[in-house]
């Protein structure tokens, strides 16, 4: 009985120490990462606090993809307002690379370190792709009878300079952005006095109470007061027409071209973050911008849902890159 | 009649079994949220965007979320009264009066009225946007940058004279205040000042933690240093209802806040946070016992909540007949209505008369669903004052920090909640009225912001501001009122000097 005893001592202390050297052995055995991605939940982290137009289209196209299911695991939305964007910037870039944390931002993400307000770049993550672009133009009052369209506004602006004031949402943020590309493109840069308000609905009320000539919205914003009337389109930003809104004046309509300025929505990953998972990631997205319900979306907020993929959405960030350091000078003086 | 005819149609809307189920579960949330310290109506509208999406009536969404929003300036005034708490700062000058009241027993009574007084004026402020919301939006346009100006500056000299104790402190603590609220970005030009390159620090500091810190967890600490303390209320509780003297005394205050927020809320921007502070002053004015105010005086509280619940009903005006959000949290019930494929704007009453009228319907019935939600409620509140102060401060500290962190995400947030909570902390050492500080850290962008937009507009003009009708009358109002304080300054020296020469 005793050396029954032994035995089974032995036995067990045996097993232990087998397993002591199998376990580790076992997990470098399992799964290999990027194939059994998405193991966890994915967080996507938007820097702005609930409820913006930016929020809701990441939130947006969460619910698409776990609504049909692309990815086994849920896709979590996360605000981070903090630090004008960049709390929620530098959150993601000191996450770990690996496929479970993206960061969902647009053009903010270059006006706001061209203006020398973040020190961070979108050089410093990953482009995973892009899904939208959002166009700007510039809106007069319906009965405003002085202007038929930003032809005959810029070159009544151009030969009164300073008389006329715009009213725009976001200090140094896309849209004024949007305004001075627009302004440089008609060559009337300085011809107007550019008046910041802190949020769209400030902008609204300041141009419909007359406070302002004339305005500068994003498609969405400004689109809504375009659809409901008390509100007409002088010009868009865009050298092509805007398929919400063919009618509007675009710049190859006056004669004039330059480098396309929108507001570019999409995801970027810290960098390091495995080429697989990032492409495995933007599929995913792809489908849900293909849906007829995002195309819906796209189409309440008077944009186009434009799929990129990393090499192109990282494309145009460079010359958006580029021309939007060249306004910023002007800005800064 | 038209009017009659939409609200009849909105009648039968809103009281339809969904309709009424969803008022009622947002006016809840509304009140819980406005009770509890951080989440505010505009984040928590926001987070219940999506689940609109699901609900197929966009009446019943936009019931809920209404219901959400007034249902939190119910709330907010809860803990100011309770605990000295802002849940924002709407809710400020509610507390100056209304904790004092509390103290003394009189818990009940301020929170019975603040609901009461809420309910009338909610009430009120609807049956104006029914009657004249076009007219009135038309004038709440007419408020641009120098009439804003005329506006908030006016609320600065306001939160001044508010403040207990001499005005040269409160002067001192409205400039903290303004400097405070200069630390982040520069409202024009977009740079940043005094950030110190902290990122916590680049979007400015956040006023739910100045709130919660400064009024919230300074008088905690204050209150640790006195050991004999058990509990906030250490005198009977008393009558827990509002007694019919204590109607008499606080109706016409109702009235006359009710009116003054009706007006105020409707121009965008300006909101409850101005309406409270005038309702204040208008009472302190022409109150029989001014130097009651301060220590408990019932119409320093009626007066600013129904101020404050007035304004959250009209502030619908702008976005029901122009389509235009006042404030964050209209923004989010705009979203909402843009969801469902409804542009608000002139049109919402011919195109969707059905949500035009329901929401305005469902107000009304939110107003006394509130009531009644509320009211039997005070006495469950005021047993809380009754916890063991031992027990209930950390239960206080632990909602605020949740609540400080919940709102952006951020550890910074709560180091600055902290930071807040030392210079309560030392105010109240030092005999300073807090009540100054939020009040300028809210209004000193608004300020500035009209200042150099107005600048802008005139292109360094200065004449912008007296050449408009509106804001040259609001900035003649300034003037007297410093000038008519100056000369009674004046006159009381020159009374005091025959005594002292006469005293040889």
């Amino acid at each position: 009985m005793k050396s029954d005893m032994k035995r089974f001592k032995k036995g067990m202390a045996f097993m232990l120490i087998l397993s002591f050297f199998v376990t580790p052995l076992l997990c470098f055995a399992a799964k290999d990462p990027v194939s059994s991605y998405p193991e966890k939940e994915i967080k996507v982290i938007v820097a702005y606090n609930a409820g913006g137009s930016n929020d809701l289209l990441s939130r947006k196209i969460a619910k698409i993809i776990m609504e049909n299911s692309y990815l086994p695991k849920p896709v979590i939305v996360v605000n981070m307002g903090g630090g004008n964007t960049a709390q929620g910037i530098n959150t993601v870039l000191q996450s770990k690379a690996d496929g479970y944390t993206f960061l969902f931002h647009h053009t903010a993400f270059i006006t706001v370190n061209a203006m020398g307000n973040l020190d961070v770049s979108y050089k410093d993550f990953d482009p995973v792709c892009g899904v939208m672009d959002m166009n700007f133009m510039l809106l007069a009052l319906g009965d405003d009878k002085r202007w038929a369209n930003a032809q005959e506004f810029f070159k009544d602006a151009k030969k009164n300079p300073g008389k006329y004031s715009v009213a725009v949402s976001g200090l140094a943020g896309p849209g004024h952005f949007a305004l001075m590309q627009m302004l440089k493109a008609y060559g009337a840069t300085g011809s107007l006095k550019e008046i910041p308000f802190a949020s769209g609905g400030e902008t609204v009320a300041a141009h419909m109470g007359k406070h302002t000539d004339v305005r500068m919205s994003n498609t969405d914003e400004g689109g809504r007061y375009v659809k409901s009337g008390g509100v007409k389109i002088l010009g868009v930003m865009s050298n092509k027409k805007l398929s919400a809104f063919p009618e509007a004046m675009t710049l190859q309509d006056a004669g004039l071209s330059a480098d396309d300025f929108a507001m570019r929505l999409g995801y970027f990953a810290p960098k390091g973050t495995p080429k697989s998972i990032i492409s495995k990631f933007a599929e995913t997205v792809k489908k849900a911008v293909e849906t007829e319900e995002y195309k819906n979306h796209a189409n309440s907020i008077n944009s186009l849902g434009v799929y990129r993929d990393a090499d192109a959405f990282k494309k145009i960030y460079d010359i958006d890159d580029v021309n939007i350091k060249d306004l910023a000078k002007t800005l800064k003086k | 009649m038209d009017i009659f005819n939409g609200l009849l149609q909105g009648f039968s809307v809103a009281l339809a079994g969904i309709n009424i189920l969803f008022c009622f579960l947002g006016a809840l949330i509304g009140t819980a949220i406005g009770v509890l310290p951080g989440l505010g109506p505009a984040a928590t509208i926001a987070l219940l965007l999506p689940l609109t999406y699901a609900m197929g009536s966009p009446v019943t969404a936009i019931i809920m979320l209404a219901g959400i929003y007034y249902g939190a300036q119910y709330g907010g005034s809860t803990t100011s009264i309770l605990l000295n708490l802002p849940g924002e700062a709407a809710s400020v000058v509610t507390c100056i009066d209304g904790y004092q009241m509390a103290r003394k027993g009189r818990a009940g009574v301020a929170l019975g009225v603040a609901a009461i007084g809420s309910f009338i004026a909610g009430t009120a402020a609807v049956v104006g946007l029914t009657f004249f919301a076009p007219p009135l939006a038309k004038f709440a346009l007419d408020f641009g940058p120098p009439e804003f100006f005329g506006l908030t500056s006016l609320g600065l000299l306001l939160a001044v004279t508010l403040s207990s104790g001499s005005i040269t402190k409160g002067l001192m603590v409205l400039i903290l205040g303004l400097l405070l609220s200069m630390v982040g970005f520069d409202p024009v030009s977009g740079k940043s000042r005094f950030t110190f390159g902290t990122i916590g620090l680049k979007g400015g500091l956040d006023f739910v933690c100045l709130a919660v810190g400064v009024f919230g967890l300074g008088e905690i600490f204050y209150n640790l240093e006195s050991s004999l303390k058990t509990e906030i209320v250490t005198t009977k509780i008393g009558k827990v209802f509002p007694t019919l003297k204590d109607w008499a005394d606080s109706k016409w205050a109702i009235y006359r806040g009710s009116a003054i927020g009706f007006f105020v809320g409707i121009i965008p921007g300006g909101g409850a946070v101005i309406a409270s502070l005038a309702s204040y002053a208008v009472e302190k004015k022409i109150s029989k016992h001014p130097e009651e105010f301060g220590e408990g005086a019932i119409e320093g509280v009626a007066g600013p909540e129904s101020a404050n619940n007035s304004a959250s009903s009209s502030s619908f005006i702008p976005l029901l007949t122009l389509g235009i959000p006042g404030n964050a949290a209209i923004a989010m019930i705009f979203a909402a209505l843009m969801i469902h494929g409804i542009t608000p704007g002139p049109f919402l009453v011919k195109e969707h008369p059905e949500v035009f009228w329901g929401v305005i319907a469902s107000m009304y019935i939110g107003n006394v669903m509130l009531l009644v939600l509320n009211l039997p409620l005070v006495g469950l509140w005021v047993q809380m004052l009754r916890i063991p102060y031992g027990i209930l401060a950390p239960i206080i500290v632990l909602f605020t920090t949740i609540g400080v962190y919940s709102t952006q995400n951020q550890v910074f947030d709560i180091y600055s909640m902290l930071f807040f909570a030392v210079l309560g902390y030392l105010m109240r050492k030092l005999n300073f009225d807090p009540v100054p500080l939020p009040l300028a850290f809210v209004l000193g962008p608004l300020v500035e912001r009209s200042l150099r937009q107005s600048l802008l507009l005139s292109g360094g003009d200065l004449t912008i501001f007296v050449s408009r009708p509106i804001s040259g009358t609001l900035i003649t109002v300034f003037v007297l009122l410093i000038l008519g304080q100056t000369a009674f300054y004046v006159r009381k020296k020159m009374y005091k000097s025959p005594s002292v020469s006469t005293r040889q």
